[in-house]
């Protein structure tokens, strides 16, 4: 029976109880700045909810695909993504302060909406009461499914009854495709209808993406640090890290090419509706945070994962790992950030605020999940294969 | 002592089973042997380690392979389309600076010049990976020398062979052949170049 070691135990009750700490601060601090700059409030809160959500449904998309792709890379961090898509049910309680500013987020939102021409012709999808509705089903359905696959998980650990594994399959593949459904037109709701105007078909691929690589990003960290010592060190072998670090290196070469394709198509076709988008991302200051992006989350991640030692060294792969943490983040400010402030580069205090505030009840609420089971998953049908690699 | 005829390209030794190849392989490289490999008709594990299998230099040659690719694309692109800087005008012949102009967009339109680049960077590295395998595993020979051992055609089937180099600083027909005796094969023999 593979145990957390004690060490680890310890360190991770601290980092819980100073996470919940900065959470519970960092909240309170931006609910004052509420009071000064409401229209920046909102906006710093949902580009830090949207980058903490896109671990937690990452975390259910990831559980899915190794249920139905299985291998002993998913078998290594199940539980770790099963914390992780159960901290979903957090983030829908995080997401209702947002509901009070629709208004200061969404221009389609807004009571003179319908003077518009375009979003009156939109208006049948982008209406308030819609996206109240849409968003309780999307909720509805990503916790149903996380809790689903986490009940079985329990029953399974309980009982060692091997039909369990019909279950994980049944829900997981129709369970990727409602997934990547709700996901993509979340992506919808939640940020493209930010620009109301513009459309892009690439975008919620790219978002829905997106979010399975954060928890990938997230999820190595979590496992290079919560599995030292112990029996759980024999899940950060050389082979295992390996198989992490090309993952790393195929889904940051997969998020370049959307978010080139993206760019391209618009450059090239050069239309009038288009490429505001892209024109508020290259002038005013946000050129500098479309570079820092090109060289930070693709150029230099690429070179130092090509090599095959920065996959297989733990602290090579940790460095990369968390460094791509914060290039996701610096993702999700491109994504909304020029949008907001179309004219100038704009990184309000509120931001960090909002940051360490959902961050921290997000980390804590995720470390109370991964305690709630075993670390690894015994009954699984790959736990009693001896794990072999190919070198 | 009488220099061989023939060149000999090392000594190969038959095993009947996987456990006694991989004792063998680690007597060898505590021995000192460095130029050996090992031969099985399955993956046998350890033997890797065992023989002390270094990478070979594949994944050097296919990243500048790339990169090749990569500023071969830069240039053909950059150049034909006119949108080289203007200082290199001069040294280029008349006939070569022939500017298109694409819907009215500049010259250097960068943005779209990446698909190609993208697609000779692969195309480049993935013809380097294969031409330096061949090259690597000794091409133009077409056939590798063990085969000159008759028996060795069993390697596909039921035996395991261990062949330590001529390269080999260490090597020495008979002191090797001595040693390879010493791990009890079923036997050993020459392998002709």
């Amino acid at each position: 029976m593979a145990t957390i070691s004690d060490h680890v135990r310890t360190n991770m009750a601290l980092v819980q109880r100073i996470s919940f700490g900065v959470g519970v601060l960092g909240l309170g601090v931006s609910a004052v700045m509420i009071g000064f700059e409401k229209k920046e409030f909102f906006e710093s809160y949902l580009i830090a909810f949207i980058y903490f959500f896109a671990i937690g449904a990452g975390s259910l998309a990831l559980l899915m695909i190794q249920h139905v792709a299985g291998g002993a890379w998913g078998f290594s961090i199940r539980r770790l993504l099963e914390a992780g898509s159960r901290t979903l049910l957090l983030l829908a309680v995080l997401f209702v302060p947002l509901l009070f500013g629709l208004p200061e987020l969404y221009q389609w939102a807004r009571p003179d909406a319908l003077k518009d021409r375009i979003i009156e012709l939109k208006s049948g999808y982008l209406n308030v009461p819609f996206f109240l509705i849409r968003q309780a089903i999307f909720f509805s359905i990503w916790i149903g499914l996380a809790y689903a696959l986490s009940y079985f998980s329990r029953k399974e650990d309980e009982t060692g009854d091997e039909s369990i594994g019909w279950w994980f399959k049944a829900l997981s593949g129709p369970g990727l495709v409602v997934f990547a459904v709700t996901v993509g037109l979340t992506s919808v709701d939640w940020a493209m209808s930010v620009d109301v105007h513009w459309y892009s078909s690439m975008y919620p691929v790219l978002f829905a993406f997106g979010c399975i690589l954060s928890a990938l990003i997230f999820h190595i960290v979590a496992m290079i640090l919560l599995y030292q010592g112990g029996d759980l060190e024999k899940y950060l072998t050389k082979n295992y890290l390996r198989d992490f670090g090309s993952f790393l290196l195929g889904f940051i070469i997969f998020w370049t090419y959307l978010t080139f394709s993206q760019f391209l198509l618009i450059w090239c076709a050069n239309l009038k509706e288009e490429v505001p988008y892209y024109i508020n991302r290259i002038s005013g200051g946000w050129q500098i945070v479309t570079i820092i992006l090109a060289i930070g989350h693709f150029a230099l991640p690429f070179l130092f994962l090509l090599r095959r030692e920065s996959k297989r060294v733990r602290s090579s792969l940790l460095i990369a790992a968390c460094f791509m943490l914060l290039m996701r983040f610096v993702d999700y400010l491109y994504l909304l950030g020029p949008s907001f402030s179309p004219k100038h580069f704009h990184l309000p205090v509120s931001q960090v605020t909002c940051l360490l505030g959902i961050g921290g009840l997000w980390l804590s609420f995720f470390i109370y999940q991964w305690n709630l089971y075993p670390p690894i998953a015994a009954r699984d049908p790959r736990a009693l294969k001896e794990p072999v690699h190919g070198v | 002592m009488d220099a061989p005829k023939v060149k000999i390209y090392g000594l190969v030794a038959e095993f009947e089973t996987p456990t006694q190849i991989v004792d063998a392989a680690n007597q060898a490289r505590e021995a000192g042997y460095t130029a050996m490999e090992a031969y099985s008709p399955f993956p046998v594990m350890d033997l890797h380690e065992a023989v002390g299998f270094k990478r070979t230099m594949l994944p050097t040659l296919a990243f500048f392979g790339g990169l090749t690719g990569f500023f071969t694309a830069f240039t053909l692109t950059t150049f034909t389309s006119g949108g080289a800087p203007s200082f290199i005008n001069p040294f280029l012949p008349d006939w070569f600076y022939y500017p298109l102009n694409i819907g009215g967009r500049p010259l250097n339109s960068w943005p779209a010049f990446i698909p190609p680049e993208f697609e000779l960077t692969v195309l480049f590295a993935s013809i380097t990976s294969v031409f330096g395998m061949l090259l690597l595993n000794g091409y133009p020979r077409l056939y590798h020398p063990l085969f000159n051992v008759p028996r060795f055609s069993r390697v596909t089937t039921d035996r395991f062979f261990l062949c330590i180099e001529a390269k080999d600083s260490k090597f020495d027909l008979q002191g090797t052949k001595q040693f390879l005796e010493g791990l009890q094969p079923y036997e050993v023999s020459e392998v002709p170049e």
